[in-house]
């Protein structure tokens, strides 16, 4: 059974259609890339996923499950907001997450506070948005979840803390987990990815294998540069 | 999963309830001074000031349970609250009994400072506590109507019970409106807005189911030797002579707890299905 799957998925926002009819699936295992442009409807798809948005046509399945608390217990996501309280304080974020999800490993996220150099009394309100964003990968990079799914990680930062970001990611998942990472920055995350999928125009544009997609010696960002170039003209 | 989110949720909310008390506690121990101390220019100010704070809390409790609902649930910590591998029904239970406690705490922190101001100004009055105690004895037992004490317990309980369902009435009226709010076909407008629209469309439905409930005239009678009906004129359960000190029309109240199990299951099914996190 695939890890993800979606049959004949469909979301508009008043007229305009984000995803048009989309079908996939991935198995579990990967590392898969969730690409395309700003607005192509990476986020849209991703809150379908985890049960944020709702009103959609079609089925979205994580382990054979539509969004349900199931399925909430096994992923582990990243949104591109900050969604903390502003109350809380570092330690009091470790606490939550590990009042809720079983598969938290709080040790661990004392461990990493340390070493992001996070001050673990300070409030998320005084805290600068970087911080933040540390926070909340370090919060969700301590659960041995079986899924990731991570939204535009690499959005907004500078090239130190892209490195960073995706160090952290790599070092701290599970072996046999899987990621979903979607972003359009392709130069710096393309060497990471197993598999990708390119979204655009509400439509599936791509969907291989790393291996089968650079076959003929171009990169993941050749190919991405290719696919959206020939889409917008033809759309 | 619930026993944690209720303890979260009343970690959260009682960050903005911490400063009105602290400002009541505050307020509290200068009146014990000014009081030792017969510092009688500040008297007036400072009961003025406690009385103040406890209208505040009220008021902030309404505040923090809208904020509760709005906020934590439909704004960006939405993205961690919808995530939790927890059920809508789950969510709404939590913050109805956090609700529930935060206004069972507001109204027992009012009447606490009601009896206070009551015993703070007889005391002014009076040499020793006893004395204030006996004032007050005496007051009370030369009020007209007051019933006996087993009486004034039945009343006391109809009266919390009365309290606990108009509470719960209006955090379900909140929840719902809230939750109708932020589905598909009200995103495109300002949510407050909308749900407050939705608040007041409720609250004409029900003044309606309201005003027709008090046109069939059942009571619940709280008498001298017990507690009965009265259906129109006729007393059932309670002797003819029996002394009624209080009658509630509880076909209002029934109507009411009705309203609120659908309120209930109604914005647990869209918290689960139809609201969509911006």
């Amino acid at each position: 059974m695939a890890l993800i799957e979606v049959e004949h998925l469909s979301k508009s926002y008043g007229s305009h259609k984000v995803l048009e009819d989309i079908s996939f699936a991935f198995e579990g295992g990967q590392i898969i890339g969730l690409l395309g442009p700003n607005g192509s409807g990476k986020t849209s798809l991703i809150k379908i996923l985890v049960g944020l948005i709702k009103d959609y046509s079609g089925n979205a399945f994580i382990d054979g499950h539509p969004a349900d608390p199931h399925t909430k217990a096994m992923v582990a996501y990243l949104p591109e907001k900050t969604y903390l309280p502003d109350w809380m304080r570092c330690v009091d974020a470790i606490e939550y997450f590990a009042d809720f999800f079983a598969d938290f490993d709080k040790d661990k996220a004392y461990r990493m506070l340390q070493q992001f150099e996070l001050p673990p009394k300070q409030t998320i309100k005084s805290m600068s948005k970087g911080m933040q964003e540390k926070l909340q990968l370090l919060l969700v990079m301590c659960r041995n979840a079986k899924l990731y799914i991570l939204d535009e990680p690499l959005g907004g930062v500078d090239p130190a803390a892209r490195a960073f970001i995706l160090d952290t990611i790599m070092r701290n998942h599970p072996a046999g987990s899987t990621i979903l990472l979607s972003t359009h920055l392709i130069h710096d995350v393309q060497e990471i990815f197993d598999s990708v999928l390119m979204i655009g125009r509400g439509k599936v544009l791509v969907k291989a294998s790393v291996q089968e997609l650079c076959a003929d010696g171009r990169t993941i960002e050749d190919v991405f540069k290719e696919v959206y170039q020939y889409a917008w003209q033809v759309n | 999963m619930l026993g944690k989110l209720i303890k979260n949720e009343f970690k959260s909310t009682a960050h903005s309830m911490f400063g009105v008390f602290l400002a009541a506690g505050i307020t509290f121990v200068i009146m014990l001074v000014v009081f030792l101390f017969k510092v009688k220019s500040l008297m007036t100010l400072s009961s003025v000031v406690l009385g103040a704070i406890a209208v505040a809390v009220l008021v902030i409790t309404l505040f923090s349970i809208i904020t509760m609902f709005n906020k934590s649930l439909y704004g960006a910590q939405g993205y961690l609250s919808f995530t939790l591998p927890v059920t809508g029904k789950q969510l709404l239970a939590s913050k109805t009994i956090v609700s529930l406690i935060w206004v069972s705490i507001s109204f027992l922190f009012a009447i606490a400072v009601t009896v206070f101001l009551v015993v703070y100004w007889v005391a002014q009055t009076s040499d020793s506590i006893k004395q204030v105690v006996h004032s007050i004895y005496e007051m009370l037992q030369n009020m007209e109507g007051m019933p006996d004490p087993q009486t004034a317990i039945k009343v006391l309980t109809a009266v919390v019970v009365a309290l606990f369902v108009k509470a719960l009435f209006l955090i379900f009226k909140v929840a719902f409106s809230l939750a109708i709010a932020n589905t598909k076909p009200f995103q495109k407008y300002n949510p407050i807005f909308i749900a407050i629209l939705v608040y007041i469309a409720i609250y004409l439905v029900l003044t309606v189911g309201n005003v027709c409930a008090a046109y069939i005239p059942v009571y619940l009678a709280i008498g001298s030797s017990g507690v009965g009906l009265t259906i129109n004129e006729a007393v059932i359960g309670l002797p003819d002579s029996a002394n009624i000190f209080m009658q509630m029309p509880i076909l209002g109240y029934v109507f009411e707890i009705i309203v609120c199990s659908l309120l209930y299951v109604a914005t647990g099914n869209i918290m689960t299905n139809h609201v969509n996190i911006k």
